[in-house]
């Protein structure tokens, strides 16, 4: 069942379209990533999704529910940190929790302190929140989110201003809440590295189109070629008798190995070839793409294409 | 609703302008302690004999016969004062005789010449003084320092200063959505499940009970301060009422509007209820403000501007109340919000002989003012659409 989807939703501000005819469904309990350049319109994607913004024209649902028709009914079942979360900076950490307790019915005062252990800040509680750092503003922030098991968690840059044991820490949180509770999230990030441990599903966003929807396990089948890493004694000479095989498409000298380019599953045929023209190697690896790869082809392709073309 | 009220109320507690409000009560305070003293009771009987003792001075060396008459009139009422503060401090009993004897002055009252209006006047002034006696109520008197007149004294000086309650709506209130948006916290507020008007209504809400709360302690700081220091004054005390008037094509001579007396509608009251009277006015004087500067917020985001913006038009109004020629329509002023923070002369119909608003009684005040709450509301709940780019 899908928990939120988005029908031919755009956005126009003045002259500009920010948003061109986006269409997604973000399945329960599915982590979606959301990927872009800057200026790509994830933002203002998630601002029309949490209802800071209108959409120009077409429709999104929160679990079913139209948020243009009914914001306040969309909105319950989902928790959202857009930017940097907001708080009331002359209050205490406990205090802008109880804040939103008041404000959502659905969420009871004892999650308090539970959350505010888990994103590790029980012991600051009681300070004022202007007195926080911005990683400890985010963390407040995810306490936020965390609150109410909403069905949906819409994270813009979560982890944003944390350090990197509180990556690692929160990653593997929101993978449990997603696991143990299934919790869908929909997030959007710079960090490819991040994106690629976390999400099971990534949409590439530029220039306000969705260019690409890509399952995480298939973003390495999509290919018709391997990509290999050799390290050979006579670097030079491989690669001119690897330039003249047949299922070889290119090789080059990357740093102290050579990347080889060649037709799906000819793995053994390469083996034979470098052994009967007398070539010695060390190694000889299979390198997976990873998603940058995968993102500078779909997102790298489209900018020179622009660049191209201005 | 409850529970956004509770909120904004919270944080309004938290931040600086209460403390700049609560400062500002205080010295609003200090300034009306410090007047009743240097005018009232034993300071009223040391003025007036200075006063005398300059009349005395002056009668010696004036030659103009007109002037020495003026002069004489005014020593022979500082006399009058003076003795019947003297015969009070040797016999303080003997008040029932002295009030029975102003009964049977102002029953003989011939009447003569005399306007409709001054003839009210001795009406009012009769039924108050029969009603203390029956009752058995010592009259007030400038020479003794009672609670009743310290509390007459600090709501003439909310009256004079009424733009002070004004004030104190304005920097609670006037940036109650604005400050939400630097910083942004309005992003905070639209990721719950509460709709916009309900936000709206809240903080109004919040704002005006947390300003009642603030003037309603300081009248309580007054009313026990008085009853402490000078003796709590009887529930059933009663206070004077003037006379009703209705819109007359004709000029007043004396009070110089287009109104005119209806005889014998001098009333009074028990002190009980004309402080709550007080109250009720106080409390949708506040509302009225308060939903003033909510629109004023919704419509300028920026919390600075919005304070300036409210007190700014606040006093250009009240300026403009003042000159010259807007006198010849003063009584327009009745339908104006902002000119009816000033309950005791809307209760004891002084509002109506100052400004010709013939209309203005506390009802019609309370009436008046719910429309204009209803206006602003309605506009604010109108024009405001949150939303953050």
């Amino acid at each position: 069942m899908e928990v939120l989807k988005l029908e031919n939703v755009c956005k126009t501000i003045g002259k500009r379209q920010i948003v061109k005819n986006l269409n997604l469904k973000v399945n329960e309990g599915e982590i979606f990533g959301f990927l872009g350049p800057n200026g790509a319109g994830k933002t203002t994607t998630i601002k029309m999704i949490v209802g800071f913004l209108n959409p120009t024209s077409g429709k999104i649902y929160i679990d079913g529910k139209d948020t243009s028709k009914n914001r306040v009914e969309a909105i319950k079942n989902a928790a959202a940190i857009v930017e940097v979360p907001e708080m009331y900076p002359y209050l205490s950490a406990k205090e802008n929790l109880k804040q939103l307790v008041r404000l959502d019915k659905e969420i009871h005062e004892d999650e308090i302190y539970k959350v505010l252990e888990l994103v590790k800040l029980k012991e600051r509680m009681e300070d004022k929140v202007k007195k926080f750092s911005l990683g400890m503003k985010q963390r407040l922030g995810i306490a936020q989110v965390i609150m109410g098991n909403k069905k949906i968690w819409i994270l813009d840059e979560p982890t944003n201003g944390l350090d990197a044991d509180g990556m690692i820490y929160f990653r593997n949180l929101f993978k449990k809440f997603v696991k143990e509770r299934g919790v869908t999230i929909f997030i959007s990030s710079h960090m490819l590295s991040e994106m690629e441990v976390l999400c099971d599903r990534i949409a590439f966003l530029d220039h306000g189109e969705i260019k690409s929807i890509e399952a995480m396990n298939d973003t390495h089948k999509k290919e018709d070629f391997d990509k290999y890493e050799m390290i050979a004694e006579e670097s030079e000479k491989a690669i001119k008798i690897l330039n003249t095989v047949s299922f070889v498409r290119s090789s080059k000298l990357k740093e102290n190995s050579i990347e080889i380019i060649m037709d799906k599953n000819c793995y053994y045929e390469l083996v034979k070839q470098l052994v009967h023209s007398d070539i010695k190697f060390e190694r000889l690896n299979k390198i997976d793409r990873s998603l940058e790869d995968r993102y500078m082809e779909i997102i790298g392709e489209s900018e020179k294409n622009n660049a191209f073309n201005n | 609703m409850l529970s956004i009220i509770k909120n904004e109320i919270i944080k309004l507690y938290h931040r600086k302008k209460f403390i700049l409000c609560s400062i500002i009560l205080i010295l609003l305070l200090v300034a009306t302690y410090w007047d009743f003293t240097n005018r009232i009771g034993d300071a009223a009987y040391r003025s007036d004999k200075k006063v005398l003792k300059y009349y005395e001075d002056q009668i010696k060396t004036t030659k103009d016969s007109s002037d020495a008459k003026d002069i004489n009139q005014h020593i022979d009422q500082l006399k009058a004062m003076i003795k019947s503060y003297d015969e009070y401090k040797v016999n303080p009993k003997a008040w029932k005789e002295r009030l029975k004897n102003e009964i049977k002055g102002l029953e003989n009252t011939k009447s003569g010449n005399e306007s409709v209006l001054s003839k009210e006047t001795n009406f009012e002034q009769l039924n108050y003084d029969k009603y203390l006696l029956q009752n058995n109520f010592k009259p007030q008197q400038d020479f003794v320092a009672t609670s009743f007149e310290f509390n007459d004294e600090y709501l003439q000086i909310i009256g004079i200063f009424v733009i002070i309650i004004f004030i104190i709506v304005a920097i609670i209130t006037s940036d109650i959505i604005s400050s939400e948006y630097t910083p942004p916290t309005i992003k905070f507020l639209l990721l719950r499940p509460v709709s916009e008007w309900k936000l709206i209504v809240g903080k109004f809400l919040a704002c005006a009970v947390s300003a009642f709360a603030l003037i309603a302690t300081c009248d309580m700081v007054v009313y026990i301060f008085g009853g402490i220091k000078y003796g709590f004054t009887n529930l059933m005390y009663p206070v004077s009422i003037g006379p009703k008037f209705k819109y007359s094509s004709i000029m007043d001579v004396h009070l110089k509007q287009f109104i005119s007396v209806i005889p014998n509608t001098s009333t009074v009251v028990p002190y009980y209820k004309f402080l709550l009277e007080v109250l009720l006015l106080q409390f949708v004087y506040i509302i009225a403000c308060a939903s003033f500067c909510t629109l004023i917020s919704c419509i300028i985001k920026n919390n600075s501007a919005a304070v300036a913006i409210t007190i700014l038009l606040s006093v250009i109004l009240l300026v403009i109340s003042k000159l010259p020629s807007f006198q010849k329509v003063s009584n327009i002023m009745g339908g104006v919000f902002i000119f009816l923070g000033d309950s005791n002369a809307i209760i004891s119909r002084s509002f109506v002989q100052q400004y010709g608003a013939s209309y203005i009684g506390t009802m019609s005040a309370v009436i008046i003012m719910l429309i204009w709450t209803g206006a602003f509301m309605g506009l604010s709940l109108l024009t405001t659409r949150f939303s953050w780019k």
